[in-house]
Formats: structure tokens, C-alpha cells, sequence
């Protein structure tokens, strides 16, 4: 077992490999645009589909292999800080600023047995500023 | 001033939730929220379950603060309730809800972050733990105290406050982004810090005001985790800052003051190993220890020490670290 560990910053091809994983934090900063509007999480152990054991694991953005079991984790499909809206403000009549408003884009929690969203079938919108 | 109970099991958000039980307490923690005054205290049974997203709407007040305390069979046994929620969104959120205090939580699994109020000051949490959540475990305003409080596992930052944080007691670890820990001023007393990736700061102070600083009796450790920081203080203008008694180990930089200060504190007594650079701008550094911690198991994150080790009986508040 591999318990309390922070890959978060480790690319998925180095992550050591073994069945069970406790309080392992494998968050993906964004998720993956691949297209038709659709965001998914990062392969985790590209190349290898061996079930494997998540308990309280925080696999935000994410995507464990097929068949894995997780328990009491977190598998939310989000973007944070993305820029919803810019405004242009003219200052003292003369300069042009452009203001960007940044806001929390929740898609839903990825479900690895179906290969799809559960819950939320339309991003949820935090403005952050 | 009114005492309520929250049961997830057994209770209904339409009985008065003045006593235990069925019939008496209500469902969900969202009916206390909705429904409580300063001063009042609601006891969560922590064998409910409580997938909700809670939204506070009343503050407390000073000498009247809100207490939400988590219990599983006798109010006082520490029974630890979760709030896990089933949508986007937070675990606990509000706007500015001042003066909460609660005990015995599990803030986990939101989509955000675990408890969000950015405008609220004044709120102390014991024994509650902020973990997996999808940006930080925790964010709020001024004056926070946390006592035996545990953060890992967040996208982002464990836990991020402004001036007057105070942890006591806490463990930091595997939270990603940007590190375990962002303050703007405050105290760290007795709190274990790991589990970094590159780049991250374990407990990085950003703007410390003319307010006194204390840190003290910390462990941290780095792993040897590239260009990470165990204490950087970035802020000006600091007043009466003490950073005595830590562990600081294995880091690329261990104590970095960004300038040199600290105003009229202290500094030194700190048991500094395996970093790349223990100290940088940091004049009048005494007494340190240099010899490894000589942690009982740092493979399994056992960070008590062994009977050999230099940060026993080397300390200036208090024999030991």
C-alpha cells in the first residue's frame, strides 16, 4: 500500500505502480479538452489497466484505471481560475484595461466503470472575482 | 440561547431539533443553518450521513459565537461527522458569517473548497479535519484558529487565511498547487508539515503587517522534494517574531525570510538538516542544532522522535520538540 503521498505535480508515467493507494493526493490541475465540449481527467497509469484500490484519494481531474475501486474519493471533473468574461475599463478617459473574471467550472464527478459524468450534466459556475 | 440536534439517520427537518432522537432531531445540518441565532450550539450525531452542501446565513457574535459539534453517541465523546456533498459546490459556505466555532468536522469531497466564507473572521475549528476537497481544504478571512486540526490531500492549498491564523496542533500533508499552508500573519505552534511536491511551500506567510509572529515547535519535512520552502515569510514591517524550536529537514530552502524581518523576535534554536540552504536573510540565528532529527519512521510518517535525537532537551521554550 502507498498511503499519504502527493503526486500531484508527478507525471502519471512515474507514479509508482501497486494495487492499493490511501490518502493519496493524484489531482490534475485542469482537465483534458478533448472536444465536443467534453473535459476528461488524466490517465492514471497510462498503458496499464489493472484495477487498482483508491481509498479517500483525491483523484480530481483524473481518470483511475477501469474497473478500479475507490472509496470515499473525490472525483470531480473542475477547472479553476478559467477566464469567463473580460471587461474593458477606460481609465482617467485616456488607457484602455482589460479585466478578466475568473470563475470555478465544476463538469461533474467522472463515473471509471461507465466512462462518463455522474451528476451535474452542465458545468457549475463559481465566480471567483 | 438554544442547544439543537442534527441526526442524518433518524431525524426530519420538520421536528423541533431541541432534542435527540426521532421525532426530535432534525436531518440535515442545512436546517441548523438556516435556523440558528448567536449564541446557539447544534450537536451533529456523527453516525448520520450528511451529503449536503451547507450554506451559513447567521453569524454569531462575540461572546455569543455559534458552536457546531460533532458527536457520535454523548455530546463530549469527539465523534467526528462528515460532510461530503453530493453536488458542486462546498462542503460549508458563506458570506461572511462570523464568530462559528466547530468541533470534531470532516469537511471532504466538494468540488470547491471544503469550507469557503472569504469575508469571515473569527472562527475557530478543533479537531476537524479539511481533506480532498477540489481547490483548498479550507479559505477564510482574519483571526482563525485551528487546534488539532488535520489538511491533506487538496488540489490546491491545505488551508489559506489572512492575518491572525493560528494552528495548533495540526498536520499538513500531500496537498498539491501550492502548498500545505498560506497565512498573511499568524502562529504555528506544535503542527507537523510533509508531503510537498516540487516547488511548494510548506507554510508560506505573505504579508505579516506590524503584527507578532510566532513559530514554533513545528516539524517539517521536505523529503527532498525539489526547490521547496518549509517557512517563507514574504511579508514587511513584522513585529516581535519568534521561529524557535522547529524541525526544519530536507528541503532545498528551510527558513526564508524574503528580508530580513523579523523585527525584535528571535530566531535560532531550530534543529536545521539536509537542506539545500538552511537560511536566507536571517541575521541573529542562535543556537541551532545541525545533526539529523533522528525521526522514529519518517517512511511511514511516524515523526516522533528517537531517544537519541538533538531536538530533545536543545530547546529555548521548552526542553524538546
Amino acid at each position: 500500500m502507498i498511503s499519504k503521498k502527493n503526486f500531484t505535480k508527478t507525471p502519471v508515467a512515474e507514479i509508482p505502480a501497486d494495487t492499493d493507494y490511501f490518502q493519496c493526493n493524484f489531482a490534475r490541475p485542469a482537465p483534458i479538452d478533448v472536444g465536443a465540449g467534453v473535459m476528461r481527467g488524466t490517465r492514471l497509469f497510462p498503458g496499464d489497466d489493472t484495477p487498482r484500490n483508491f481509498t479517500r484519494c483525491n483523484l480530481v481531474n483524473c481518470e483511475p484505471p477501469p474497473g478500479s475501486t475507490l472509496v470515499e474519493c473525490s472525483t470531480w471533473i473542475v477547472e479553476d481560475n478559467v477566464v469567463t468574461s473580460t471587461d474593458r475599463v477606460r481609465v482617467n478617459g485616456g488607457r484602455n484595461l482589460l479585466i478578466d473574471h475568473h470563475s470555478h467550472l465544476t463538469h461533474g464527478r467522472f463515473n471509471p466503470d461507465t466512462e462518463s459524468y455522474d451528476d451535474e450534466p452542465a458545468p457549475v459556475v463559481a465566480v471567483i472575482d | 440561547m438554544t442547544t439543537y440536534y442534527v441526526d442524518g439517520a433518524v431525524g426530519s427537518d420538520s421536528n423541533a431539533g431541541t432534542s435527540e432522537g426521532a421525532g426530535n432531531a432534525w436531518l440535515t445540518i442545512g436546517k441548523g443553518a438556516s435556523t440558528v441565532a448567536a449564541g446557539d450550539t447544534v450537536n451533529v450525531k456523527a453516525t448520520g450521513n450528511y451529503v449536503e452542501n451547507v450554506t451559513l446565513v447567521t453569524p454569531g457574535a462575540i461572546g455569543t459565537p455559534i458552536l457546531w459539534q460533532g458527536y457520535t453517541s454523548t455530546v463530549g465523546d469527539e465523534g467526528v461527522v462528515t460532510i461530503a456533498p453530493s453536488v458542486a459546490g462546498y462542503c460549508v459556505t458563506g458570506s461572511g458569517e462570523f464568530f462559528q466555532v466547530w468541533r470534531n468536522f470532516r469537511f471532504t469531497g466538494a468540488s470547491n473548497a471544503g469550507y469557503f466564507d472569504s469575508s469571515a473572521d473569527n472562527l475557530t475549528f478543533d479537531n476537524c479535519e479539511f481533506d480532498t476537497n477540489g481547490t483548498k481544504g479550507f479559505q477564510s478571512d482574519n483571526n482563525v484558529g485551528f487546534l488539532r486540526c488535520s489538511f491533506h490531500g487538496n488540489t490546491t492549498v491545505g488551508a489559506e487565511a489572512d492575518d491572525g491564523t493560528m494552528f495548533y496542533a495540526c498536520v499538513f500533508y500531500a496537498n498539491g498547487g501550492n502548498g500545505n499552508a498560506h497565512i498573511e500573519s499568524g502562529q504555528a505552534i506544535k503542527c507537523l508539515f510533509y508531503g510537498l511536491a516540487a516547488g511548494d511551500d510548506q507554510l508560506q506567510v505573505n504579508d505579516l503587517q506590524a503584527r507578532p509572529t510566532l513559530y514554533v515547535m513545528n516539524t517539517f519535512d521536505g523529503e527532498n522534494a525539489a526547490t521547496t520552502t518549509a517557512l517563507d515569510i514574504n511579508g514587511v514591517n513584522a513585529v516581535q517574531s519568534y521561529i524557535v524550536d522547529n524541525i526544519i529537514y530536507d528541503h532545498a530552502s528551510g527558513i526564508d525570510l524574503e528580508k530580513d524581518n523579523l523585527g525584535s523576535g528571535q530566531i535560532g534554536w531550530n534543529l536545521l538538516n539536509s537542506n539545500t540552504t538552511d537560511e536566507t536573510n536571517v541575521t541573529g540565528s542562535i543556537n541551532n542544532q545541525t545533526t539529523a532529527p533522528a525521526f522514529t519512521n519518517e517512511g511511514t510518517d511516524d515523526y516522533t522522535l528517537g531517544a537519541t535525537s538533538d531536538a530533545i532537551d536543545n530547546g529555548l521554550v521548552n526542553p524538546g520538540t
